[in-house]
């Protein structure tokens, strides 16, 4: 292969890895926001407390990133039961405007609070399980990456088929399409509601110990995570699982190609993306699909 | 009752008293304060209630969740600062062609983002702020990410800078005074009962023949306008104008959420947000030094707190406080 096919064959496939990072996020968000019809705004934020937790049990235990996961999927699973049952349940019936600020509060509250006790340093596990990279017919990978987009595939396909096959998953759905049905029919949909947001911040906790293998952590590193997931989730429609899957490896490339081409642009043409999908076709792709 | 009555003039409410009393408390601030620090904090509150009042037109009154502001805040101080630096054009004049450039492209952005509905408006906004920032970013004309520095010169009215904080003090208590007496008149005009209309049910609003489209266009157009004028202000009072300070993604949320606190769609809710926040921020400056977020952390509990419990905010409390001492004076007086 000449050497320009190898680098673009390369830039492609490392966006495509991103893009299965993105996809879990964003599939967390868009479980919430489907099934409680509210927009998290502070997601991206819940991805950097579980990165500064990931961090904090590399750096006090020792303990690796990777080994870390069963850690952060459970504490992030009952850290959103908590929010859940704390917050989001008393502004379900609210206005808009009031859940869009209850969830900013929150992203401000996480953010300041990393700032205050962590500073605005960048920290890095190094020497991670995974590390490095690998080539194969002169394609270079990075390890990390591919652990990561794997895990993430794994897990995005597990909530997907725990949607369609359990039964907890099948009342989630039944909740998402319409909440007052569900409820006559004898569903209990505060604790959906708590199983759906516990859900989604399990996906967050998961991509927080996959990212925190590669990727620095500081307290705003969640907010560009945050707008790549809500492009995303309006790229794939909300509420849908795989919708989000497919926008998120879309994503990655489009980041992943447009960052090769003028770095400048990586994050101009996916708010492009963003602002011209909400104007054109603002449900997504979930029809299509 | 009555002697008190006779020394009020005829029309004039508690509430229109309130205004004048706190009117002259602000305009007697600066004589009272002269050290640097008090006026750069009441300079900072003014500019908040005025960036909240802004705000509290598109936000409040007509009920749209508009997130993008700091986009308009940039257009007016970049504008104003290019002005001047490239041709020497006086702030004052840029400040207007910064403001009428920001109100249209408010007007371009709105026109399509007004036909979504709900959070996906507020995405838009949000995508749009963040086009700007990333644009400006990397726009080396306009400085990049290094930003512009405006030329220090004497004291001069014509190139909106002074040495001493007393002159921005009444700049921006005028910019502010304008700003509530024009919310107080739009909130009484046909226009605001149009765009609470708007708020409260759109469908029902446009069945009426309520233009919405129209009147949101316009209520964009102020808001961002007044913004826009309050981003050259900025840029004057710090001389200094980068993509990281007046484009990111917190002021959009803490113009909002002054007026959020404070109670939307009231007139003094934006005044009291921002004079909570900045006392706030200033007494734990003072209590605990300089710990950074400290402020914020506290501010975004508040908020959610009070977005949970009392969407209406700070104004909802107080009226519900008064009512609870009139019940309990009337129970007892009998």
């Amino acid at each position: 292969m000449p050497p320009d096919a190898r680098l673009i064959i390369g830039v492609v496939l490392s966006g495509l890895l991103m893009g299965g990072v993105y996809a879990l996020v964003s599939g967390g968000l868009s479980l919430i926001w489907g099934v409680l019809k509210v927009v998290n705004m502070a997601h991206g934020s819940f991805l950097m407390l579980s990165m500064y937790l990931v961090y904090w049990l590399w750096r006090l235990t020792g303990l690796d990133p990777l080994l870390t996961i069963p850690i952060t999927v459970t504490l992030f699973f009952l850290l959103g039961i908590c929010v859940q049952k704390g917050i989001i349940r008393h502004i379900l019936e609210a206005s808009l405007v009031n859940q869009i600020f209850v969830t900013f509060g929150m992203w401000m509250l996480m953010n300041n609070l990393a700032l205050m006790l962590w500073k605005a340093d960048f920290r890095t596990v190094s020497n991670p399980l995974v590390a490095g990279g690998f080539g194969i017919m002169g394609v270079r990978f990075s390890l990390p990456k591919l652990v990561s987009f794997a895990f993430s595939i794994l897990a995005t396909c597990t909530i997907w088929l725990f949607l369609q096959k359990t039964k907890i998953g099948i009342a989630i759905r039944a909740v998402a399409q319409d909440r007052k049905a569900a409820w006559l029919m004898g569903i209990d949909v505060n604790r959906i509601y708590e199983v759906s947001f516990g859900l989604g911040l399990a996906a967050v906790g998961l991509a927080g110990s996959l990212l925190a293998n590669f990727f620095s952590v500081y307290p705003y590193v969640g907010d560009i995570f945050h707008i790549f997931a809500l492009t995303i989730v309006t790229l794939g429609g909300f509420g849908s699982i795989s919708g989000s899957f497919i926008a998120g490896l879309i994503i990655g490339l489009a980041e992943a190609v447009s960052a090769f081409i003028n770095p400048a642009l990586k994050y101009l043409v996916v708010f492009a993306i963003f602002l011209i999908i909400l104007l054109l076709k603002p449900e997504g792709l979930r029809e299509a699909l | 009752m009555k002697s008190y009555m006779r020394v009020i003039p005829k029309g004039m409410s508690a509430r229109h008293i309130a205004y004048l009393v706190s009117a002259m408390l602000l305009g007697a601030y600066p004589f009272v304060f002269r050290e640097p620090y008090f006026l750069y904090v009441m300079i900072n509150m003014l500019l908040y209630a005025f960036l909240g009042e802004a705000w509290n037109i598109i936000g409040g009154y007509a009920g749209q969740c508009a997130l993008g502001h700091v986009a308009f805040f940039g257009l007016g101080a970049y504008t104003s600062s290019m002005l001047f630096i490239k041709f020497g054009v006086s702030p004052w004049l840029g400040m207007l062609v910064g403001a009428f450039l920001a109100g249209g492209v408010a007007v371009a952005i709105g026109w399509p983002c007004f036909r979504l509905r709900g959070a996906y408006f507020a995405l838009a906004t949000i995508a749009f702020a963040e086009m700007v920032r990333v644009l400006f970013n990397h726009w080396e004309f306009v400085g990049g990410a290094v930003g512009l520095r405006l030329p220090v010169l004497s004291d001069s009215f014509k190139a909106f800078q002074f040495r001493s904080y007393i002159p921005y003090y009444w700049i921006i208590f005028a910019f502010f005074v304008f700003s509530f007496l024009l919310v107080y008149r739009l909130s009484k005009s046909k226009m605001g009962f149009y765009w609470r209309a708007i708020r409260s049910d759109p469908d029902a609003a446009e069945s009426l023949g309520i233009d919405t489209t129209k009147y949101k266009l316009i209520s964009m157009f102020i808001s961002s306008f007044l913004v826009s004028m309050g981003g050259t202000f900025y840029s004057q009072l710090v001389l200094y104008v980068d993509p990281a300070s007046v484009l990111v993604r917190d002021l959009s949320v803490r113009v909002a959420l002054v007026a959020i606190v404070g109670g939307m769609g009231t007139i003094e809710g934006p005044v009291l947000g921002s004079f909570i926040m900045i006392l706030l921020s200033s007494l734990i400056r003072a209590r605990f030094g300089e710990v950074p977020g400290l402020h914020l952390v506290i501010f975004a509990t508040i908020l959610i707190v009070i977005s949970t419990y009392e969407p209406r905010g700070m104004m909802a409390i107080l009226e519900n406080l008064r009512s609870w001492a009139e019940r309990r004076r009337s129970v007892a007086a009998p």
